[in-house]
């Protein structure tokens, strides 16, 4: 056996190309998949650690107000292990545009936020305040500032004590309209009872945190709380914490989606390069059998080529994604992720996946070995000189009478290569479909901020005003709205809590039909936005029911119509729908078309404004949170498209080394031999184009669906201009491989190539 | 005219340095069959390569009808290979994805006035099996397709690097006696390399090389008929 390693070891050096194809696809497999798994087993390690140590709820119940009784009651339901009261409201920022959210808990037993820095929290202090890390960074607010919010009754000014996080603000964005944090705008803050009470006149507790052993009936919770009980959200739905598990679950689908093309490849490069060695040694495998090696001894050789590659490919992918995919990513992530701490685990699956390369490598090496192990020694051996051509007498009729011999003789070879040219179609099917993908969804979400900032959003500025606050004179050309959150139910009683947008009549919100044709809103009934219809399976004509936070009947909503409003996943009704179901019209927004930010700023009615550029921007902050991995994946499938290319290239031209020097001898031109080596691999480059075309396109709706959040559609839409940039991409990383290869051919000496017939 | 003047290849391994021929000199007439004979390592292949323009001279001269071969450019190489040499090889060399036809009709398309291949085919007497590929063919019938394909191109020179060697004592006379009527009839020069002494008797010119040297260049003035001769 000894032996029979360094004749492995000898021929993966005198085949490396072949086996540096297989090495390459089962590093980037390994690379992309286990780069990106660290980032989703860190997270969720750490998010689980930041659980546990501040033993946050896993239940939140919303009620109009929560009294000491209440909390008793709820103490004493069977499910419920530990439950604390919790008042909060948004305060400005005294001169300032921002603004903190600020919370009295009763008992921090559940959900107790992490001390980052300072004091601990002391729930007698009249003046403290502890705020959040990440706000109090990105303004510059060190400990023993002083800070003052404007409260209800008047200016308060508190000492930051400390600073801290929690891990129900994980993806704390501030505002239900609001799509990624911005903590220079939006922080969150504790305060003590006292403290409270110099923002607010008094105590109310809106907001119950239960650690429960299981979910409590509905029932139950609406007996004890009676009409003041409004929702209840659990980690699933509680955005502010469960946005971390879309987002790692989103990493494991992608990751899943993209390694799965490439550990195909490496399984195909693998047989192909198997079946090319073990067929060139017939003889050896001949003689073996008769020197008296067994069979399983001779399949135990080949399974171990199949081994060793992936595994030191498997390895190194390990390494390297780890030190460049985890931290890219990891970066990316912690853009809109904020936990205390960070970190990269390999995961367990990452392991895995090398061993089931592995082993399918193992299974293609065997299985291209199997095909010569039968019969008997003799027969192997005779079996060696001339490949497997068709038995029968051609007929030089139809389809193949009509070719030159030069595209016969490289049908001919396709025929007897079946697999090796499968592998080259789909290389250069997966090298379109990931690079369609890739800056497809440059253009997907290009087009759909597009969409909504300049067909759907038409107004410069909107105001959001304080709680309580009505309308006010403005002059400018502008349009009231009312946003609320809601629950809302379907027909199958699926239960979502999602937004719901009441409109004034006005030009500042466009809705538009899946035709872009412009669309009003109907005067009864509710339309809904496409992708929040189709999440939710609701369809035009359904009825549903709304319940809007603080209020405790359900309504009952005719959806008219399905609207592309690509944000927010909303359902929209007009000031007269929505007053014709018995609801007051309560605007909560101003959109207005005017630009002067600083005079709605001024106005005390107002809480807060934010440009049209500002919520473009934000929106980018995911759109660059993607395309960093999407550049990533852009890299890896050129590399894709040169190694499979190449290796096609280079096992056609090895397989045919013998027929071009024989040409060379018979005087052909170097052009001509060139024009027939590069037939098969420019066949493999149009079918593979033809298919990868629609496929990326496919592929990219696909990919778009897994990223996309609740919050906002993408559609994938692909500019003219990504299918030519991917189609020179490949064709060129075609030409250039095929100019390699022709250089091969000017090289090929023809007194060796022709000494030896094997 | 065929000539080599004081030809050497001398090859390296290493430090070692190979002479594979070593500065032979000799005369082939036209339109004639020779054999150059030897044993292995005589460098009877080197000769054939170097006339055939697939090797390089280390030193020395070859001239064909007066041209200079050596010292030629690869492109003004590959035009002499085309024009002017047919190549038939021990172990046939063709093309197994194409059938016996295709693998002549190949060859005559890169020439503007080849024979007839389908003519060629049935002159090596493989009319009825033309349309096989050559797995399905014996050793015999391969070498007659590798034949054919020489001949197709009109070439000057027919150069065989041991053509019977891998064939049996009776399908091999056959295979030299096509060769010979092949040539004569197309006023083709025929060099066979051979280690096969039986040969010799029915050249019109012998040359003997032994350890890259030529040890006799004679012409036969009463060769042989092929069935004359004793394997």
């Amino acid at each position: 056996m000894g032996y029979l390693l360094k004749k492995m070891l000898r021929d993966i050096r005198s085949n490396w190309t072949q086996f540096v194809s297989v090495f390459l696809m089962a590093m980037i497999s390994v690379l992309i998949f286990s780069g990106m798994a660290s980032v989703w087993t860190g997270l969720n390690r750490e998010v689980d650690a930041f659980v546990k140590e501040t033993n946050m709820a896993d239940l939140w119940v919303r009620a109009m107000s929560v009294t000491q009784e209440d909390l008793e009651a709820i103490k004493d339901l069977k499910e419920v292990e530990a439950a604390s009261r919790c008042m909060s409201d948004s305060f400005s920022v005294t001169d300032s545009s921002s603004e903190l959210q600020v919370s009295y808990v009763d008992n921090d037993t559940v959900s107790h936020p992490l001390l980052i820095e300072g004091v601990e929290y002391d729930n007698e202090a009249r003046d403290g305040i502890w705020i959040d890390k990440n706000f109090a960074e990105k303004n510059s607010i060190r400990i023993g500032d002083r800070l003052r919010l404007d409260g209800m009754t008047g200016e308060a000014e508190f000492e930051v004590k400390g600073t801290m996080m929690s891990p129900e603000a994980i993806y704390y964005t501030g505002n239900i309209t609001e799509t990624v944090p911005n903590y220079e705008k939006y922080g969150y803050a504790f305060v003590s009872e006292a403290g409270m009470l110099r923002l607010s006149p008094q105590i109310l507790f809106t907001q119950l945190k239960l650690k429960t052993t299981q979910q409590p009936e509905d029932a139950s919770l609406e007996a004890i709380l009676g009409e003041r009980y409004i929702c209840t959200q659990d980690t699933d739905t509680y955005i502010p914490f469960a946005r971390s598990h879309q987002e790692s679950s989103q990493i494991c689908k992608m990751a899943i989606l993209f390694s799965s093309v490439f550990i195909l490849l490496a399984l195909m490069t693998m047989y192909t390069s198997m079946v090319r060695l073990v067929n060139r040694q017939k003889t050896l495998i001949g003689t073996l059998k008769a020197l008296g090696t067994g069979s399983n001894a001779i399949r135990l050789h080949y399974a171990c080529y199949g081994l060793v590659i992936p595994i030191l490919g498997g390895i190194l992918g390990l390494i390297i994604g780890r030190y460049t995919v985890s931290p890219a990513l990891m970066k990316v992530k912690q853009a809109t992720i904020y936990l205390p701490k960070w970190s990269l685990i390999h995961s367990p699956a990452s392991f895995a996946l090398i061993g089931v390369i592995a082993l399918c490598c193992v299974f293609a090496s065997v299985w291209a070995a199997q095909k010569c192990l039968k019969g008997m020694p003799v027969d192997i051996m005779r079996d060696n000189t001339m490949s497997q051509t068709k038995k029968t007498a051609a007929k030089d009729t139809g389809f193949m009478s009509r070719l030159s011999y030069e595209w016969r003789w490289t049908l001919r070879n396709i025929r007897q290569n079946k697999i090796r040219f499968l592998m080259g179609i789909v290389g250069v099917v997966g090298g379109m479909v990931l690079i369609i993908a890739g800056f497809g969804v440059k253009d997907a979400i290009n087009g759909s901020n597009d969409f909504v900032f300049s067909k759907q959003f038409r107004y410069e500025t909107k105001a959001v005003l304080a709680p309580g606050s009505t309308r006010f004179d403005w002059d400018q050309e502008s349009q009231w709205i009312q946003e609320s959150n809601i629950e809302l139910k379907t027909k199958h009683n699926e239960v979502k809590q999602t937004i719901m947008t009441v409109c004034e009549e006005g030009d500042m919100l466009a809705f538009y039909n899946d035709r872009d044709e412009a669309y009003s809103l109907p005067r009864s009934g509710a339309v809904i936005s496409r992708k929040l219809a189709h999440d939710l399976g609701i369809a035009p004509g359904d009825t549903v029911e709304v319940r809007v936070f603080g209020v405790q009947d359900w309504l009952t909503v005719t959806i008219v119509d399905t609207v592309k409003a690509l944000s927010p996943q909303s359902i929209f009704l007009s000031k007269q729908a929505y007053e014709a179901l018995d609801m007051p019209f309560q605007p909560s927004a101003l959109l207005t078309a005017s630009t002067d930010a600083e005079a709605l700023k001024s106005n005390p009615q107002v809480k807060s404004v934010i440009s049209r550029q500002q919520q473009i921007d934000n929106t980018n902050t995911i759109a660059e949170s993607v395309m960093t991995i999407v550049k990533l994946l852009i890299m890896a499938s050129i590399v894709l498209s040169v190694v499979i290319l190449y290796n096609l290239g280079i096992l056609s031209y090895v397989e045919r080394i013998r027929d071009y020097a024989t040409m060379k001898v018979l005087g052909f031109y170097q052009k001509e031999i060139r024009s027939i080596a590069i037939r098969e691999c420019l066949l493999t480059t149009v079918i593979g184009w033809i298919i990868g075309l629609p496929l990326g396109v496919e592929f990219l709706k696909l990919y778009i669906r897994i990223i996309s959040f609740d919050t906002f559609e993408w559609i994938a839409t692909v500019q003219p201009t990504t299918l030519v940039i991917a189609s020179v991409i490949i064709v060129g990383v075609s030409i250039g491989v095929n100019l390699l290869l022709s250089r091969k051919v000017k090289k090929i000496v023809m007194v060796e190539a022709l000494k030896s017939v094997d | 005219m065929i000539q080599f003047e004081s030809v050497s290849k001398i090859y390296h391994m290493g430090e070692e340095e190979i002479k594979a021929v070593d500065k032979i000199s000799f005369t082939i007439p036209d339109e004639k069959f020779t054999v150059i004979l030897g044993p292995s390592g005589s460098g009877k292949s080197t000769t054939l390569n170097l006339l055939g323009g697939m090797d390089t001279a280390t030193s020395g001269k070859i001239f064909l009808d007066g041209k200079q071969i050596t010292g030629l450019r690869p492109k003004e190489l590959e035009r002499y290979r085309r024009n002017q040499i047919g190549f038939v090889f021990q172990f046939y060399n063709l093309i197994p994805q194409l059938t016996a036809k295709e693998n002549v009709g190949i060859t005559a398309k890169m020439i503007d006035n080849p024979l007839n291949v389908d003519e060629v085919i049935k002159g090596v007497g493989l009319e009825r099996r033309k349309n096989l590929f050559p797995s399905n063919l014996s050793g015999g019938e391969l070498q007659r397709i590798a034949i054919a394909r020489a001949l197709v191109k009109r070439p000057r020179i027919l150069l065989c690097d041991e053509p019977t060697g891998a064939l049996d004592s009776e399908t091999g006379k056959k295979i030299l006696k096509l060769l010979k009527e092949t040539a004569k009839e197309n006023k083709i020069s025929l060099i066979i390399v051979t280690h096969n002494s039986n040969l010799e008797k029915i050249a019109d010119q012998v040359i003997h090389l032994k350890d890259g040297k030529v040890l006799s260049c004679v012409m036969n003035q009463h060769p042989m008929a092929i069935d004359e001769v004793n394997w």
